[in-house]
């Protein structure tokens, strides 16, 4: 190889950060076993058909067990700014797909309500700036990072109720259902 | 200088124009559920669970029936970082295990989440 054509594989090498470049960040929360449309009687049907719920909250009269899985696909677009070589303008949006189950019982463990649906829904277009080499969040998904409430069960009960800002009473006796990015 | 030295130079600097990136966090209880365990329906008590997974990470009541719930949360992160494709996967995997007990302590019902398949 000649001098010239050196010159220009390193032109290439030299340009190659300025081209555009894509990423895709996938995230999945938890996770729902597909399932066929069954009619439980009982909370045992339920516990044996889908295992133990990702949440359960009980009422007054009632209990809920909640199976909720969430999977949120980023695409992102980057272009390089020829004057700054070392940074990227990253264009990305968000989708998030949810599989969720909801069974109520009484609270001898009859069932009282079911519902199972499956949606999908935006979670919003951004940009950001950052170095060519890492790849940026362009969407807020901070309330997909809160710990679980069930993991905060503990730590309530030893909070001084007078002194705290939140009573964390909804779940202290899980009068709430903790689902995937809903925050507290 | 070769054209195949050329080559080389040229695989070792994509090489070195890549990255990858790896990390984990757990939180919660530890998955002893996982382990081999043998609780039985109408025989097992309260204290025998208690002993064998250790304090469940939320005590409910439910009528007249005690709840133990245990809860782990793990969370991996893998990514490949190219010159012009970057992909990162993060998979949080929220291992669970719910037992039901009567007035008695004795085990009424219980039950592990089921495992996540890998994200395609």
């Amino acid at each position: 190889m000649n001098k010239q054509a050196t010159l220009i594989l390193l032109l290439c090498f030299m340009y190659l950060p300025l081209l555009a470049s894509c990423s895709m960040v996938k995230r999945q929360y938890g996770y729902v076993e597909p399932i066929e449309r069954f009619s439980p009687n009982d909370y045992h049907q339920v516990l044996h058909t889908l295992g133990a719920p990702d949440s359960v909250a009980v009422l007054n009269d009632a209990f809920v067990f909640a199976y909720h899985s969430v999977s949120i696909h980023e695409p992102q677009l980057g272009l390089a700014i020829p004057a700054f070589d070392l940074f990227k303008l990253t264009l990305g949006s968000a989708t998030a797909i949810h599989n969720y189950h909801f069974y109520a019982f009484t609270l001898q463990g009859d069932i009282i309500n079911l519902q199972k649906t499956h949606w999908q829904n935006s979670l919003g277009d951004s940009s950001s700036l950052g170095l060519i080499f890492v790849v940026e969040e362009t969407v807020d998904l901070a309330s997909f990072e809160v710990p679980r409430s069930t993991n905060l069960w503990g730590q309530g009960l030893l909070l001084e109720t007078n002194l705290i800002e939140f009573s964390f009473e909804d779940i202290i006796l899980a009068k709430r259902l903790d689902l995937i990015g809903q925050d507290y | 200088m070769s054209q195949k030295y050329q080559i080389i130079i040229a695989v070792i600097l994509l090489g070195v124009l890549s990255g990858c990136v790896h990390y984990s966090r757990d939180a919660g209880v530890e998955n002893l559920w996982r382990q081999p365990q043998s609780f039985i329906n109408g025989v097992t008590t309260s204290q025998k669970v208690l002993a064998a997974l250790g304090p469940p990470s939320q005590v409910l009541t439910v009528g007249n029936q005690t709840v133990y719930y245990y809860l782990k949360e793990q969370v991996t992160r893998e990514g490949l970082l190219l010159l012009i494709y970057n992909e990162t996967t993060e998979v949080s995997v929220f291992d669970r295990a719910i037992f039901f007990f009567d007035e008695q302590g004795l085990l009424v019902d219980f039950s592990y989440s089921k495992m996540a398949e890998p994200v395609e």
